[in-house]
């Protein structure tokens, strides 16, 4: 067999919703290098899920921690590439690079090359240090201020004025509007990345970055100009545009020019709204993690850097072409637990395969097997990931189904641009009135032909419940609750009544719904601490002392919330049971999770199948005295201390992993369709050895067609 | 004697009147410019296309719209704001 003629490794994986670079800089790697290349993933746990997406990676390696010190991180490496050798390395990780560059020449000894920063370029960049870079180079940027201990940082922060950028020393960053809501933030990137905090003048404008790759000699490359397009709640890009500004590229290389750069690079700026003065906010000293824009704007900077390091570009300096955007979606895929399980043991294992995605082409349903067109809603990745899209992913694999049609709202519904999943997407008003909403699903209906509805929001299950008796006389199947089985799901509820009732295989800790400062005050003292603060919508927040309970409510007071629920605080492993309920309000389908990975916000990013036959029972139990019909999720957690489950939460529709229950064999989706259509369900036999696990994936899109939802009110990907 | 500016957008911005005919888009490609607009700013766009003074798009608004004077004076220096900071339009203030 021929050598393969391009051997990278690769690192920055993990990172779940806020992903690290190194899926990304893979994926456009694969694009740039498409024959001969083979790539080895780097990572610190087994938990890299962009590294299972199938056919990315041939190997996945557990790297040595970056704190135990240069050797030891060099004795492994040098080991990983002993077993795989690999000619070139990326690191992708802020951290790394620094590290890596002090290793550079021993690297190169052992014939892994790299093209880094020198150590004293790299320290000038750093978040504490760019104030001044700037200043001494004439570059506009706003006003920094270093706050060592973060309990200063309310007197700073008052003294700076409000509004604020928190930022880490590392990485994280938050708008603060006030003083209470600097200090949170200051504490919460303080425990993470430690070393203090940084205040930062907000410049009211929008946000550029630029991808670059300087030469070893420090001249410019290649570039790759981006206008942030879509900011989601963690202030992180989803979406963003190539842009071709002649002002932006020339201080973008005057920038490179002054700091005498080795390898990638992304610099931050915002632009004002007052006079277009594009201020530089960050210098980052690796890839983006929209890098793969770069390949579908004619630029792919990781296969360029690869080739540079080679001595293979022989290109002159490029730039990316405007006109194309990336939207950053979800991947979901099962992996062997052999695999996760491998890797954890013996720190090497294979990659996964390029598999078959879901076809676009339907299989046609066999004769006399009824058939649908369903639509669903609820399907963006935008800011958490909605159920729709594994709806959507599950429905691909049920044969009664001849199309899936997706039901949007707005211009950031990655589900829009999901040609693999959806026939179409329409737009639904967002006005709550149920007039506009079903004259709107008519109109639908006599486009698409639609034939059921799966709403996979809260908020949209109970808008449809508004007009599920019209949607019925327009032929329109739904699998939808009574307005007061849902009512009685719903945790303002739910949980503060049902802690009098005990269901055998599972509890209800005791919760309390607040209305005040001084209900808070009475009831913390009363659950005691740790203790959960819940908005009614999302945010939940565990906290340990007084003032922080407090604190909490403010926080959520002034996002508008009018009630809060606290719930006391049950440590151990969470859980999550996903059914189907009929008429007789009966569970005909379930399936079982155990949670493995969950992103910041508490949605599962990887978890396996697990059989809990007497927890589903007594949630049957359960369920049948609500009078559930349709889908719903029950999430637990299995009491460390009791030894038993606590009911934290019912949620009155699909969950968001739900895609994996047709992975796992008991497509849950599939069942309701049925189920709907008046066929038996389908005997499930789930495979408890596959896992979930979800990463993020870049999806080309024309710029001039992230308008077109919006100005046409649907999208067609027939 | 003071001289009558005449605003421009830039010649690569395009107009794309949305499904509905109530407004449309603003399209500039090369800054990831993409504006949606109603019916009013659309008639606006669509004089600064070929070339409008602020007088000229304050008539606009007072005998399409039934606006004030006030009024559209205040809306049009908004609008043409607007405009410039996304860095679409040629022309002096």
């Amino acid at each position: 067999m021929a050598r393969p003629s391009v051997r990278v490794a690769v690192t920055g994986f993990g990172g779940l919703d806020n992903p690290e670079p190194g899926t990304a800089v893979a994926r456009a790697l694969r694009l740039g290098i498409p024959q001969g290349l083979t790539i080895e993933a780097l990572g610190y746990d087994p938990w890299l899920t962009g590294a299972y997406s199938p056919g990315l990676v041939d190997r996945v390696h557990l790297a040595a921690p970056l704190a135990a010190g240069d050797e030891a991180v060099l004795a492994r490496l040098v080991e990983i590439h002993r077993a795989q050798p690999f000619d070139v390395l990326l690191p992708c990780l802020d951290l790394e690079v620094p590290v890596y560059s002090r290793l550079g020449p021993r690297l190169g000894q052992a014939g892994i090359r790299t093209l880094l920063p020198a150590l004293d370029r790299l320290q000038v960049v750093t978040k504490g240090a760019l104030p001044l870079f700037c200043y001494e180079n004439a570059i506009a940027t706003p006003r920094t201020q270093f706050v060592a201990s973060v309990s200063d940082v309310p007197f700073h922060a008052d003294q700076f004025g409000y509004p604020l950028m928190v930022k880490g020393m590392v990485a994280g960053a938050k708008r603060a509007n006030n003083r209470e809501e600097a200090y949170a933030e200051a504490i919460r990137l303080n425990e993470i990345w430690g070393g203090g905090v940084l205040l930062q003048e907000v410049i009211e404008g929008d946000e550029y970055n630029a991808a670059m790759v300087a030469r070893a000699d420090g001249s410019c490359l290649a570039l790759v100009l981006l206008r942030k397009l879509g900011v989601n709640w963690r202030g992180k890009s989803s979406i963003g545009a190539v842009v071709d500004d002649p002002d932006f590229e020339r201080d973008a290389r005057a920038i490179l020019a002054k700091l005498r750069w080795r390898g990638p690079l992304e610099l931050e700026f915002v632009r004002s709204y007052k006079d277009r003065q594009l201020y530089l906010i960050e210098v980052n000293n690796r890839f983006p993690s929209w890098i793969l824009v770069s390949h579908w704007a004619g630029c792919n900077l990781p296969a360029m850097l690869v080739r540079e390091i080679l001595g293979r570009e022989r290109q002159g300096p490029r730039r990316g072409r405007a006109g194309v955007a990336y939207v950053r979606d979800v991947e979901e895929v099962a992996v062997p637990e052999d695999t996760v399980e491998t890797l954890g043991r013996l720190g090497s294992a294979e990659g996964r395969p390029l598999a078959a995605g879901p076809s676009r082409t339907r299989r046609a349903p066999a004769r006399g097997q009824p058939s649908v067109r369903v639509a669903v809603t609820g399907i963006s990745s935008f800011n958490d990931v909605m159920p729709g899209l594994g709806v959507a992913r599950a429905l691909a694999r049920a044969p009664e189904v001849a199309a899936v049609y997706g039901l949007g709202s707005g211009s950031y519904d990655t589900g829009l641009y999901r040609a693999d999943l959806f026939k179409a997407v329409f737009q639904l008003p967002t006005v709550q009135e149920p007039g506009p909403l079903l004259e709107r699903i008519r109109a639908i209906q006599s486009d698409a032909g639609i034939e059921m509805i799966i709403p996979c929001t809260d908020a949209d299950v109970e808008r449809f419940i508004g007009i599920r008796d019209d949607l019925a006389r327009l032929g329109i199947r739904t699998l939808l609750p009574s307005a007061s089985a849902f009512a009685r799901v719903d945790k303002r509820h739910l949980l503060p009544r049902s802690g009098r009732r005990d269901w055998d295989a599972f509890y209800v800790p005791e919760a309390a719904l607040i209305r005040s400062a001084d209900a808070m005050t009475r009831r913390a003292r009363v659950l005691g601490f740790p203790l959960v603060v819940k908005g009614l919508v999302h945010q939940a927040q565990t906290v340990y002392t007084q003032p922080a309970a407090e604190a909490a409510w403010r926080r959520l007071r002034q996002q508008g919330q009018e009630e809060v629920l606290v719930q006391r605080h049950v440590p151990g492993e969470e859980f999550a049971v996903s059914v189907v309920c009929d008429d007789e309000h009966r569970i005909v389908a379930s399936v079982a999770i155990k949670k493995l990975k969950q992103c910041e916000r508490g949605k599962t990013w990887a978890a396996r199948v697990v059989s809990l036959p007497a927890l589903t029972e007594s949630l049957g139990a359960m369920l049948r005295e609500i009078g559930w019909r349709g889908p719903l999720e029950a999430e637990f957690i299995r009491d460390a201390f009791r030894e038993r489950f606590a009911l934290l939460e019912l949620n009155p529709r699909f969950p968001a992993w739900i895609g994996f229950s047709a992975d796992a064999g008991s497509n849950l989706p599939r069942q309701a369709v049925r189920m709907a259509l008046g066929e038996a369900p389908l005997a499930g036999a789930e495979d408890e050895r596959a896992l979930f696990a979800r990463n993020c994936r870049e999806i080309c899109v024309e710029t001039v067609r992230l308008a077109a939802f919006v100005a046409n009110g649907m999208v067609t990907h027939a | 004697m003071s001289k009558v500016a005449t605003l421009k957008l830039r010649s690569r911005v395009r107009l794309e009147r949305s499904a509905d005919c109530r407004g449309g888009l603003l399209i500039d490609i090369p800054s990831a410019a993409l504006c949606q607009c109603n019916g009013s700013a659309w008639e606006l766009l669509g004089a600064l296309k070929s070339g409008a003074s602020v007088e000229q798009l304050i008539g606009l608004l007072t005998t399409g719209y039934a606006v004030p004077d006030a009024t559209a004076r205040h809306d049009v220096s908004t609008f043409i704001r607007q405009l410039r900071s996304i860095g679409v339009l040629n022309g002096a203030a």
